[in-house]
């Protein structure tokens, strides 16, 4: 069966339909590739062997306006664990004098070290009172 | 009727036929349509403009009519993304997403993020659909960047079809990195079984007597490269790569890459 693989030698000799610089830019396409696609296995793998933390958050409010007769509250949730949690629910309580405001949002799916951004929308103006953020749960993937 | 009016018409049918084909699963995906409300307009707008020469091109190499010209690819090109736009709107108002009374950039939106599937299968049907026997396409000798070119485009049809679903964002939450690395050497396998389905095809640059490694370096490894990169390209037109880490994006483009790569390798068997 390997016979066919040595005899043409003379064959491909008379084949030159490909042009020396165009079998250079083929190899120099392949050389490239085969470099990045290693890379991306060893930096896989690398992911793979790094201990992995459980999601854990940090909440940050982005920016507040004022639209309708609610102030609309901006905020980043920002995932700094090594994997991803999904609906992942927060909570914003704004206490002002009597009795704190709160409202709730489910965020869909936050991956790794990312950050995902929600709204909260509250009746009085945060910049009255303190705001408090928290993420009440989350759910693994 | 005069026969050239005919053919045009004859030929616009098929263009009709191939971009429903082609877009149709789209068209009908709910993802889809809420990505009309929420994608950055600049993104969409660089994806539909980068589709004009990506088409032109495609319809070089395999489009119905025997252009030999470049004025003539531009224009069907840009008459594949006129059939792309009309079907997309028609079926989008029939099935009662687009309706008075719904803001106009979320409308257009929807219809502009389907031109890029519609019109790929518009310009393929009238090459698929044709009458020109197999021998005669141009495809068959499609000198080397040629061939890495059919590559991404089957590479931006397939992995368009599945980077809106939350199916993708679901599969690399729930991945390990050592899923991811299988997945890349399954991409890779797989694809270059079909480099060399087609490979021994007349006209290809592959010898028979190549060692195999010489193909794999040649056409596997660069077409799954590509694959790759239209994919990160799509994730970040569809918005998926915002306020995300680097691992993470890198496991999103693994993921898409595995059906990116699918389309790559089946575009040299199809086209």
């Amino acid at each position: 069966m390997a016979a066919p693989a040595k005899k043409p030698a003379s064959r491909t000799a008379k084949t030159p339909k490909i042009a020396p610089q165009a079998r250079a830019l083929e190899w120099g396409f392949g050389v490239v590739s085969g470099v990045l696609v290693i890379a991306l296995l060893i930096y896989l793998a690398y992911q793979g062997i790094r201990p992995q933390e459980p999601p854990s958050f940090t909440l940050s409010v982005h920016h507040v306006e004022r639209l309708g007769d609610g102030y609309h509250v901006a905020i980043a949730v920002r995932n700094v664990g090594d994997s991803t949690a999904a609906e992942v629910a927060v909570r914003g309580a704004l206490a002002s004098g009597g009795d704190p405001e709160t409202s709730e949002t489910v965020l869909d799916f936050i991956p790794p070290r990312s950050t995902r951004q929600s709204v909260l929308l509250f009746a009085h103006d945060p910049a009255h009172g303190t705001l408090t953020l928290s993420v009440r749960g989350y759910n693994e993937p | 009727m005069h026969p050239e009016t005919t053919s045009f018409f004859r030929n616009s049918g098929r263009a009709v036929g191939g971009a429903l084909v082609f877009s149709l699963p789209m068209l009908m995906t709910q993802e889809m349509w809420w990505l009309g409300y929420t994608i950055d307009p600049v993104r969409l707008a660089l994806f539909v403009a980068l589709s004009v020469p990506m088409l032109t091109v495609l319809s070089h190499y395999i489009g119905f009519e025997n252009t030999t010209c470049w004025r003539d690819d531009v224009f069907d090109a840009l008459f594949a993304m006129g059939i792309g736009i009309l079907l997309s709107g028609v079926v989008l108002i029939v099935v009662g997403m687009i309706k008075p009374g719904q803001s106009p950039g979320a409308s257009i939106g929807q219809v502009a993020i389907q031109i890029v599937p519609a019109s790929i299968g518009a310009v393929l049907a009238r090459g698929q659909f044709g009458m020109s026997p197999i021998e005669d396409r141009r495809a068959q000798s499609a000198p080397y960047l040629g061939e890495i070119f059919l590559m991404a485009v089957g590479a931006v049809f397939l992995g368009f079809n599945i980077a809106p679903t939350d199916e993708m964002v679901m599969l690399s939450a729930r991945m390990t990195a050592w899923h991811a690395i299988a997945l890349v050497l399954l991409s890779l396998a797989v694809m270059h079984g079909f480099v060399f389905a087609v490979g021994f095809r007349g006209g290809t640059q592959l010898l028979p007597e190549e060692p195999v490694w010489s193909a794999f370096a040649r056409f596997t490894l660069p077409g799954y490269v590509t694959a790759v990169a239209i994919s990160l390209y799509v994730l970040w037109t569809f918005g998926r790569t915002d306020g995300t880490s680097f691992s993470h994006i890198c496991m999103a483009v693994v993921v898409l890459g595995f059906p990116s790569s699918l389309g790559a390798a089946a575009a040299r068997l199809i086209i």
